[in-house]
């Protein structure tokens, strides 16, 4: 094969796109990595750097899943120009394309802000600078949410925290949002989440006691 | 006033050395019924007022039934409020009460209902006596003013005493002569019904009354003392005893443990399978009202996924009633609460009322707004006398520090608090429950695929027992393995029914005589304490044991209890706040004195090459008529017609006591004026 073209971003891109594909929560290697020993390097360093987690099933057998940092470090290899394919995929490397495509248009405008911020990440990118200007568009997000999907003011956090996306560093959004609580304007709820995935619970926000919170409820 | 101080704080500390006052914080089904957890009853009273004032409004007739939803996540106090409305219509009569929480088999919702329905009746009401005594009792006195109108009626202890001290057979008689009196002022059809109610005024009977309300199987025997055919479950049932209860009360019905992860067979979540029970309730329920309990979390992402009519039924008083978390306000209040609990029973003055807490800091956790049961476990872990707290003093790091040892060292500990605190569930609430029991050993043997036990190396256990796949109602599961090198099947029933089709289709399953369950061997699993009459003992069980190279693992309460305990822990793990994996390790660390897993003598047993001995059972009462029907025909004073009622009505009556003149046997009457 043209191993020459075979960058280190095409690489880390086909491993995150192949994972996405198998629409699996937690995936054997096997059923997603391309052959090839640089690719078996990509999975021990995405691992590393927390874009993919790794989980032991039994002694041997380990399986991976998608960390919402994963998800959006594809985003940001999708939408770097450098990236490009040199050979036919199959239906599972383009359907998981397709799928990235459509969660892009489901509401969940964290791939558009990430594409858009491309560049100047890392802080720079994080336009809401105060307690006030994030509660106002906490609540505008959730109001928006709770409308549009019909959530009864039950709505999931994990949905806010992607609507709202890189305008707020993550611990910035989950030390405002405890706040908006303390100050009685949301209650968040924990409990049961019906359809739970390690991305979902890791967008989610825990408490100091050890608390995990799915949703919020307007007060 | 310094060396006072000092001294209280001496006292307090040595008492917290001895005891954590927030070791227990989980409430188990069973106190609700029996002991009252410590209860704040400001805490959430608006939802359980709710309750009690939309009660107050069917008693005064503004409307017959509607239902309540409590939204609230795990620890925020759900079962509390059930308890406290327990125990408030225990202090006040104003309905009977009855729990649904334990749903064994979501394919048999309904059964699980009737299970539901006649053990909670069997706990006690307001006066002294259970639920099902209190309604029979109402039976009774309706007859009696039919029969006898002048008549003096005895309390309902009286009549208890009576048909306790009276045997069967003129016990018998009165409950025929009540039950057809009953129906025929009612116009009621079926009188069996009515006449197991009856039977609860027996001490005696009561519980086997209440297995047969239950939908259980009676023996033979039993059944044909009691009158009755052997065996009645049906959703039929429950509509009767709902009917004849709105005749004299109104009823509050419970459901609540409707989050655990678990789905029946079409795929449906327990939360909805409950629902359309729920629904088929509020439809058929006269006079009473349905409180539901879930999390918020179930109820919008399963429930209200559900047909609109069946939302309907379960808010029909509204929408969903909130559960507040702690505040700043509350969490005082809540810690004091446990802590005045602690120090009153010890009799020692505390420094003050929050000691070894303060003020500032618990203020701190409120603001995050906790659920109580996360705040009584920070405590539990942080109860600790304040010079050792001292040390590590900076007060506003209390919380990281707290993280980082939870994080590190507690985790083990929770499973085994959890473990501990479902082992004190009573085991005779699953002793006869042969899904409960057969789910219980399934979940153990699953944790134990490719280890050897005795000769077999277990290599997959599967509930799809029959040949195309598919679970079966009485063989609960196959464990295939490879014994000394071969290829084994065993196929496992609990079979603790007392007699009857229930027991003979799962003997017929282990036998398998047919091969349609392709068995090498079948595995009885059943209380050799249980009566087997001889019919069953020589058709089945020597057969099983002596041609079909079958086993007969005796289930003993204390081997049992563990594993169903670990179960139900796994199954609420949500409700704990466990992960799986922490309760495998559990499981798979646990010393052998647990009996858990590998260490499990009846695991071991049920694996173990067969004995081939046929074990001692204990035999019951033979019968010569086989058909209780038969056998009711021949009885004298059987008259269950309407016609020849009124001939007789007076003569078996004697028991009442009345001041009718023309009472031919006056001893009874004796009787009862002594009580009187």
């Amino acid at each position: 094969m043209a191993t020459p073209k075979t960058t280190p971003l095409y690489a880390e891109t086909r491993v995150l796109l192949g994972l996405l594909g198998t629409e699996e929560e937690q995936v054997s290697a096997y059923k997603f990595l391309p052959k090839g020993t640089q690719y078996k390097q990509i999975l021990t360093q995405l691992v590393e750097e927390d874009y993919l987690s790794e989980t032991l099933k039994g002694k041997r057998y380990k399986k991976y899943s998608l960390t919402s940092q994963g998800k959006q470090k594809l985003a940001e290899n999708l939408s770097d120009p450098e990236l490009a394919f040199f050979s036919v995929l199959g239906p599972k490397t383009t359907n998981a394309l397709l799928k990235m495509f459509r969660d892009r248009k489901g509401g969940t405008a964290t791939l558009y802000h990430v594409a858009s911020n491309n560049g100047n990440t890392n802080g720079n990118g994080h336009t809401i600078s105060s307690y006030e200007d994030f509660s106002d568009i906490a609540i505008k997000t959730y109001e928006q949410l709770n409308d549009a999907y019909q959530f009864e003011d039950l709505v999931p956090i994990y949905r806010m925290r992607r609507t709202i996306g890189e305008q707020v560093s993550r611990s910035q959004f989950d030390e405002w949002l405890l706040e908006m609580q303390t100050n009685d304007k949301l209650q968040l709820i924990g409990g049961e989440m019906p359809e739970l995935t390690p991305d979902k619970a890791e967008d989610s926000i825990k408490t100091s006691l050890g608390g995990i919170r799915y949703y919020a409820k307007r007060l | 006033m310094v060396t006072t101080t000092e001294s209280k704080m001496d006292a307090a500390n040595r008492a917290l050395k001895e005891q954590n006052p927030f070791s227990q914080n989980i409430i188990r089904a069973s106190h609700v019924w029996n002991e009252s957890p410590p209860d704040i009853e400001s805490l959430n009273a608006h939802a359980s007022d709710a309750v009690f004032k939309t009660l107050d409004e069917i008693k005064a007739g503004h409307y017959p039934t509607t239902s309540l939803l409590i939204t609230a996540q795990n620890g925020t106090g759900k079962s509390h409020i059930i308890s406290r409305i327990r125990r408030h219509l225990k202090q006040n009569g104003k309905a009977l009460f009855v729990l649904a929480n334990r749903f064994n088999n979501l394919d048999k919702i309904k059964e699980g209902f009737q299970k539901h329905l006649a053990e909670s009746l069997s706990h006690e009401g307001a006066h002294e006596v259970s639920q099902w005594q209190e309604i029979a009792s109402k039976i009774t006195l309706t007859s009696l003013e039919n029969l006898k109108p002048s008549s003096k009626i005895p309390s309902t202890q009286g009549l208890v005493q009576k048909f306790t001290s009276k045997g069967v057979e003129t016990a018998g008689k009165w409950i025929q002569r009540i039950s057809d009196t009953f129906c025929r002022v009612n116009r009621l059809r079926d009188p069996e019904v009515i006449k197991a109610i009856l039977w609860c005024l027996s001490k005696n009977e009561q519980p086997y009354a209440v297995g047969w309300l239950s939908g259980k199987e009676l023996a033979q025997y039993k059944a044909n003392e009691l009158r009755l055919p052997s065996h009645r479950q049906s959703f039929d049932t429950v509509l009767q005893v709902l009917e004849v209860v709105s005749y004299f009360y109104e009823l509050v019905v419970c459901f609540d443990e409707l989050d655990y992860e678990d789905f029946n067979e079409q795929g449906l979540h327990r939360s909805q399978v409950i629902a359309g029970l729920i629904r088929e309730l509020f439809e058929n329920m006269n006079r009473g009202l349905i409180l539901t309990t879930m999390m918020p979390g179930t109820w919008n992402g399963r429930v209200r996924q559900l047909p609109e009519g069946i939302c309907n039924r379960i808010t029909a008083q509204g929408k969903p009633y909130d559960l507040k978390h702690i505040d700043e306000q509350s969490i005082t209040e809540l810690v004091a609460f446990y802590l005045k609990n602690f120090y009153e029973s010890k009799n020692i003055e505390p420094p003050h009322s929050l000691y070894p807490f303060d003020e500032p800091q618990l203020k701190e956790i409120g603001k995050e707004k906790p659920t109580a049961r996360e705040v009584l476990k920070w405590c539990k872990e942080n109860c600790k006398p304040q010079l050792e707290q001292a040390k590590k003093e900076d007060s506003t790091s209390y919380l990281k520090e707290v993280s980082t040892d939870s994080e590190g060292n507690t985790e083990e500990n929770e499973v085994e608090e959890a473990f501990s605190i479902e082992l004190k569930e009573d085991f005779q609430s699953y002793w006869e429950d042969n899904h409960l029991i057969g789910d219980a050993l399934l979940f153990s043997l699953q944790r134990l695929l490719e280890k050897q036990i005795e000769e077999v190396e277990i290599i997959s256990v599967n509930q799809q027992v029959k040949k195309r796949g598919g679970k079966d109602p009485y063989l609960n599961f196959k464990i295939y393995g490879k014994e000394s090198n071969v290829d084994v099947c065993i196929g496992v029933a609990v079979l603790q029914d007392n007699g009857g089709r229930g027991l003979g289709a799962g003997f017929r399953r282990l036998l398998d005589e047919t091969g349609d369950f392709g068995l090498s061997r079948g595995c009885l699993v059943r209380s050799s304490k249980k009566p087997l009459n001889p019919y069953f003992r020589t058709t089945y069980l020597e057969p099983l044991i002596k041609v079909r190279g079958g086993e007969f693992v005796d289930l003993k309460v204390e081997e049992i209890q563990p594993l169903v305990a670990i179960y139900n822990v796994h199954r609420k793990r949500e409700e704990y706040g466990l992960t799986e994996e922490q309760i495998f390790e559990f499981i798979e660390t646990a010393e052998s004195d647990k009996i858990l897993g590998i260490h499990s003598p009846l695991i071991q047993e049920i694996l173990s090459a067969p004995s081939k001995q046929v074990p001692e059972t204990a035999d019951e009462p033979e019968v010569e008529t086989a058909d209780p029907e038969e056998l009711l025909e021949e009885m004298p004073g059987n008259t269950s017609t309407l016609e020849n009622l009124d001939d007789n009505s007076e003569a078996d009556l004697d028991f009442l006591g009345d001041n009718d003149e023309d009472l031919t046997e006056s001893d009874d009457l004796e009787d009862l004026v002594l009580n009187e």
